[in-house]
């Protein structure tokens, strides 16, 4: 099964980075979708199917609390894993991240074992070997 | 922990995980003019217990390599030329967000703002405004290009002032 992911960071460099990360973390991927910052990733969210949600704090716009927020509060939406990349490091301001639901947080800067590590805490395990570079469907 | 200190964990911490760029050591550069001087100044506020800035001076050749380094490509690909702001605006933000926790513990929360580009007047200035309470600066050089990274306070993270 191959995982359409949407990268929201107000910085193209951040987001390419991470794209390259998971390709590198031999996560499959199928499109992959940018957003600036949280009201075109709840754009994007509303009009395309996304099985994860890479997403900063600290955006322009409608920053990642806001958007994770009117995540929880839309029934089509809530379901969406979102897993945070953030250079945030006030634990008070995580915890309130957490809980609002999401489901794992990356601090910047990140290796590609700990974006691997946060994408297999969220999916479940798999199995490299077996499905080459593939997870098992089993997590879905 | 000493301002000073901080400063130059988090800056080589920063620059060794997201661009894969060690800090010369100080027998490398020894005697040695560096090959650039730092030409791009990104600002980066902040605003929470205590408030302030942190500036990174970093030159072109410096930039693009950190720019190359983060995206997996090569220094003279056009894709990190086009990126050389963004990448130094993103190093800038990493370090002022891993810098503050180290200065004022892991609880207090702060709001960072987006990186901006200022000029090298603006930040000379700065520095020139600055006295040993109001912050803190630290010079570095990697692959012999010369970088200088500041922390501005206003308000010290013991709330002394």
């Amino acid at each position: 099964m191959r995982l359409n992911i949407l990268l929201v960071d107000d910085s193209l460099i951040i987001r390419t980075m991470i794209a390259r990360t998971i390709e590198m973390a031999g996560i499959p991927t199928g499109r992959v979708y940018h957003a600036q910052n949280g009201l075109d990733a709840l754009d994007t969210m509303r009009n395309n199917w996304i099985d994860l949600v890479f997403a900063d704090i600290n955006m322009p716009v409608m920053d990642g609390v806001e958007m994770i927020e009117k995540m929880a509060a839309d029934e089509a939406l809530s379901q969406i894993p979102v897993i945070v990349v953030s250079t945030e490091g006030s634990e008070t301001k995580i915890d309130r991240l957490w809980r609002n639901g999401i489901r794992a947080f990356v601090r910047k800067p990140f290796t590609p074992e700990t974006i691997r590590d946060a994408v297999r805490m969220v999916l479940g395990e798999w199995d490299m070997e077996e499905a080459g570079n593939g997870f098992k469907t089993g997590a879905f | 922990m000493d301002s000073r200190q901080a400063l130059f964990d988090t800056a080589q911490a920063v620059f060794e995980q997201a661009a894969f760029a060690v800090f010369d050591s100080p027998e490398e550069t020894d005697g040695n003019p560096p090959a650039e001087e730092p030409s791009h100044f990104t600002l980066v506020k902040f605003e929470g217990p205590f408030f302030g800035c942190v500036v990174l001076a970093a030159g072109c050749r410096l930039a693009m390599m950190i720019a190359a380094n983060m995206l997996g490509v090569e220094e003279d690909d056009p894709d990190a030329a086009e990126k050389t702001r963004d990448a130094l605006g993103e190093i800038s933000n990493m370090i002022c967000g891993n810098l503050l926790p180290a200065l004022a513990g892991a609880k207090p929360e702060f709001r960072i703002e987006a990186p901006e580009h200022i000029s090298e007047e603006e930040y000379r200035r700065m520095r020139a405004a600055a006295t040993p309470d109001s912050g803190a600066a630290i010079s570095f050089s990697i692959e012999n290009c010369a970088a200088e990274l500041s922390l501005f306070l206003s308000g010290s993270p013991s709330g002394e002032n």
